[in-house]
């Protein structure tokens, strides 16, 4: 068992495009970002019902401490465009202060305002972090925090 | 609190710290990883001095984001998505312009992340 990839939630997309027409919206700033341990094997291709905050893998393993309150952090200053046949995802770097966190793995982007929690996309953070007391900041990709190619 | 209050907050604790403390805070870590403990303080310093008017830029473009986002929201016209277009290019040129530049500013590398 372990955190071993970054991906996306295939149920999620799936969901937003197919029958189910699931609200999901990149542009709100009401999403939240998780952390979890390497104890954790997330799986992308796992039914709705699991791929949610809370539920699944990620039902009880959640890494919370101070200043990291259950549920996460809310993710700002997301962007979500298309230029040249890739959608690309991205939002303000996470920067939360005075943080006290043991062993976050990874960060998993779920949409809060969905009443299934519904997870978006998983960022595995390739090590171990901790803070005692600081800042926990995440930085993401030049490229954004994911891209969709949608003309590969 | 915003990040670019999270910067200011970590330029003076880093650089107020007394070098003992440093050492005892990160001496280990910069041992396993060789790293010189004061280059390690300074390139810190240096990437949180560079990263900080990039925050203050970005935390005034996303105020207009969001904005912008709401009112095409609303009111789905060419001018609301327009406004949200010009609004999105502005954010992202201001990370890009972080992120393109960024050369130590990576997990792992150089100093701690995550402190």
């Amino acid at each position: 068992m372990a955190v071993t990839a970054s991906g996306l939630f295939v149920a999620t997309f799936v969901d937003a495009l197919d029958t189910t027409q699931l609200a999901l919206d990149l542009d709100l700033e009401t999403h939240k970002g998780a952390l979890y341990p390497n104890s954790i094997t997330p799986d992308f291709d796992a039914a709705a019902a699991s791929a949610a905050f809370a539920a699944g893998v990620f039902s009880g393993t959640e890494i919370t401490g101070t200043n990291w309150a259950t549920g996460g952090v809310a993710l700002t200053g997301t962007t979500f465009v298309g230029a040249s046949g890739t959608a690309t995802f991205d939002a303000t770097d996470v920067s939360v202060a005075s943080t006290t966190i043991s062993s976050a793995r990874c960060y998993m982007l779920y949409a809060d305002a969905l009443a299934g929690n519904n997870a978006i996309v998983l960022v595995n953070f390739g090590a171990d972090y901790s803070t005692s007391n600081g800042t926990f900041a995440i930085t993401w990709n030049a490229s954004g925090i994911f891209t969709l190619d949608l003309t590969p | 609190m915003a990040r670019s209050d999270n910067i200011r907050a970590d330029i003076e604790r880093i650089g107020a710290m007394p070098d003992a403390e440093f050492a005892e805070t990160w001496g280990e870590w910069a041992r396993q990883r060789d790293r010189d403990l004061t280059l390690l303080r300074q390139r810190w310093l240096d990437d949180l001095a560079r990263a900080l008017p990039y925050a203050e830029q970005e935390e005034a473009a996303v105020a207009e984001l969001v904005a912008a986002k709401e009112a095409c929201r609303d009111d789905p016209t060419d001018a609301t998505r327009r406004r949200k277009a010009e609004a999105v290019a502005a954010v992202r040129a201001i990370r890009a312009g972080e992120r393109d530049g960024r050369t130590t500013f990576v997990a792992g590398d150089a100093y701690p992340t995550g402190v």
